[in-house]
């Protein structure tokens, strides 16, 4: 990656960490850039996806419920993001796959955080149990020699796997899609709002 | 083991929340340390946007977030910078402890993310970022001499700018300096060495630090006047908060203070400010220093109200003063007074167990200072008030009731009020014993006071009230 676009991919990705902590029901803590074993995840195939952000998504009274999985979109126009978000989810689908094997289930969540949206038509449905069915079809069958978004890629489905629909709907409840609006910053509480609630939680710890 | 070091094990445990409690666990304990004045508490919260990782609390001063950090060195942190410069935070960079850390990659024709000039930016706001390394060095610094404590907590509580390992080095090294040269009263090295380290504090935060130094300028027979400060300085312009952290480190010194300075620091607050601002910052002294502290102020000092409770046992240290509770106070052997002018100070005291018993008390009731009296029996309620025509003391008057052999109740009989005129001035005061607490109509002289409760509260014997009379005009001479 050149400097510049590492240091868009981190400011991008500090800016995602900024709005989601700002609702109270995220901590992310960690990055791809200083903590990569904190934000990776196993694959069927064995290989190690990472993402741009992990933490902690909090139920409404801020308790953990499970860990998070960000992947950090700072992009000016769509860019390769329609073959990137099917890898997206065949790599939720696998990762998932992977803990369901071993009798785990942490009940992971995988965020796409974008500032740009790259489909007209159907977007809502961009995250359907279909549409994670099919991209692990896919990964698990398309040619390697053929980039996705610019880097050639391993599977993370294995070949030849035969999706199945059950988890396909699981993991299709456990997805994000967020397309972050450049006035974003005007739907979070200012700074003297964010002092009061602090000041409440830190009563809180304190009791 | 460093801090490095066992925050890089740490950052190793692979459960999260277990790692970032044990790296909280580290920092906090280190910054506590090095903070001998402020309280240290973690939220929570790590490494978030907006919530700290940790608080210092510092007496009545804005408390200061802690958010520990990865990024300081590239441009990501600038959206730290932006959205929370405000609240003047110390950021602790973590990344020199960071087991996975991946070094940006840097485009030697690209120029990189500037912090030091990031921080200048933010300038208006003091924004400190220091780095485990850095504390590391403040800890082996404080270790090898405590002094540089004084220094390491003016950093934490109002650091600005880039502190790393040099600059913690520099700044524990003239901070040495400086100390050196206040003690021999060397002016220009001890402007130089503090200009070093002032460039790293905010305004408040510097004044403070020169405040724990003038006292060391001060003990070496200096004029308080003369020390080479960043900004005009008098006592009598210098705020009560600020004369007690001067009386404070004057009072540590070993090697004592002349009465003249004591007294021009007597003189620049009263007894009372001086006690309230010596009980927030809780440090508590007593005897030697403090004496001879209230003795400059003897003649100089006055109060309005005084706490007076029993202690649980009698005291050895009859007659001492002593500051850091409540207020400036007095050992009376069985009680300790404590004086003030705050008439609301002790509106919500205790309440007395047990009352004086009336009869034993009568010897201390023998002089035309007492006008009135409550007493309390196991069937009533009774106030006495002398006319001033009365020919009897109120003593006297007493005696005849409570020596009334046929009423079991009156010999039982409890001390609750006692009205007295202050000698020596047209104040009278009102003693509540179930309160423990004694209020004069105008402020009277501190030791006028101090007698008072003597003998009206602790109930003092004669040859006692005249030991306490005696202690009292030696320092005051």
């Amino acid at each position: 990656l050149t400097e510049l676009v590492q240091e868009t991919g981190r400011v991008g990705a500090k800016r995602v960490k900024r709005l989601l902590e700002a609702t109270l029901r995220f901590k992310l803590p960690y990055n791809a850039y200083q903590h990569a074993e904190r934000v990776s995840v196993e694959m069927m195939t064995g290989i190690i996806e990472t993402y741009d952000l992990n933490g902690d998504y909090l139920d409404e009274n801020g308790r953990e419920l499970t860990r998070i999985y960000v992947e950090s979109k700072n992009l000016e126009g769509a860019g390769s993001q329609s073959i990137e978000f099917k890898r997206f989810l065949a790599q939720a689908y696998s990762a998932t796959h992977v803990l369901k094997a071993k009798g785990l289930d942490p009940k992971l969540e995988f965020m796409w955080a974008t500032t740009c949206p790259w489909k007209g038509d159907g977007f809502r449905r961009v995250a359907s149990w279909q549409e994670v069915r099919d991209a692990a079809l896919w990964d698990a069958t398309r040619d390697l020699t053929v980039p996705v978004g610019g880097r050639v890629l391993q599977r993370a489905v294995t070949d030849g796997h035969k999706p199945d629909n059950d988890l396909a709907r699981l993991v299709a409840d456990r997805i994000w899609v967020w397309v972050i609006s450049d006035r974003h910053e005007e739907m979070s509480m200012g700074t003297k709002m964010r002092g009061w609630v602090q000041e409440r939680l830190a009563l809180e710890e304190d009791s | 083991m460093t801090v490095v070091e066992a925050l890089h094990d740490a950052l190793r445990i692979p459960n999260p929340h277990a790692s970032q409690d044990r790296v909280h666990e580290i920092v906090a304990r280190r910054l506590d340390e090095l903070t001998p004045e402020s309280r240290v508490r973690t939220t929570g919260y790590f490494n978030h946007s907006w919530a700290p990782d940790m608080i210092v609390t510092s007496g009545d001063e804005p408390e200061r977030p802690v958010f520990l950090r990865f990024d300081v060195r590239d441009l990501s942190f600038a959206d730290d910078l932006e959205h929370l410069s405000a609240a003047e935070p110390l950021f602790v960079d973590l990344s020199a402890a960071n087991p996975d850390a991946v070094p940006p990659q840097v485009d030697p024709d690209e120029p990189g993310f500037d912090l030091v000039e990031a921080l200048a930016r933010v300038g208006e706001h003091s924004v400190l970022v220091t780095d485990v390394p850095a504390i590391d060095t403040f800890d082996y610094q404080t270790q090898r001499d405590r002094d540089v404590l004084i220094a390491t907590q003016q950093i934490v509580v109002g650091g600005q700018g880039l502190v790393d390992r040099p600059v913690a080095e520099q700044i524990a090294n003239s901070w040495t300096t400086a100390t050196a040269a206040a003690s021999s009263a060397d002016t220009g090295t001890l402007r130089t060495a503090l200009d070093r380290v002032e460039v790293y504090l905010s305004r408040i935060a510097a004044l403070d630090l020169e405040t724990a130094l003038r006292g060391r300028w001060i003990a070496s027979g200096q004029p308080a006047e003369t020390f080479p400060g960043r900004e005009d300085w008098t006592l009598a312009d210098r705020s009560p908060a600020e004369i007690a952290r001067l009386v404070l480190s004057l009072v540590d010194r070993p090697d004592g203070v002349d009465f003249e300075q004591w007294r021009q620091i007597a003189s620049a607050v009263s007894a009372s400010q001086l006690g309230h601002e010596l009980y927030r910052i809780g440090e508590y002294r007593d005897g030697g220093a403090v004496n001879e502290l209230v003795a400059a102020g003897l003649g100089l000092w006055t109060a309005q109200y005084a706490y007076v409770p029993p202690l649980e046992s009698d005291s050895m240290e009859r007659f001492d003063w002593s500051f850091g509770d409540y207020s400036l106070a007095l050992n009376l052997i069985s009680r300790r007074a404590y004086f003030t002018d705050i008439g609301a100070k002790w509106s919500r005291v205790p309440r007395a167990n047990v009352l004086p018993d009336a009869k034993q008390r009568l010897p201390t009731l023998q002089t035309s200072d007492v006008r009135g009296a409550g007493l309390v029996t196991t069937e009533e309620n009774i106030t006495q008030t002398l006319r001033p025509s009365s020919k009897m003391s109120l003593a006297q008057r007493l005696e005849q009731l409570l020596e009334a052999e046929t009423d079991y109740a009156f010999r039982a009989a409890r001390l609750e009020l006692l009205e007295v005129r202050v000698p020596g001035t047209d104040a009278t005061a009102t003693v509540d014993f179930r309160r423990s607490v004694v209020r004069a109509s105008v402020p009277v002289p501190l030791r006028t006071f101090a007698l008072l409760c003597g003998r009206f509260v602790a109930g003092l014997h004669e040859d006692e009230l005249a030991e306490l009379e005696k202690r009292l005009a030696s320092l005051g001479a």
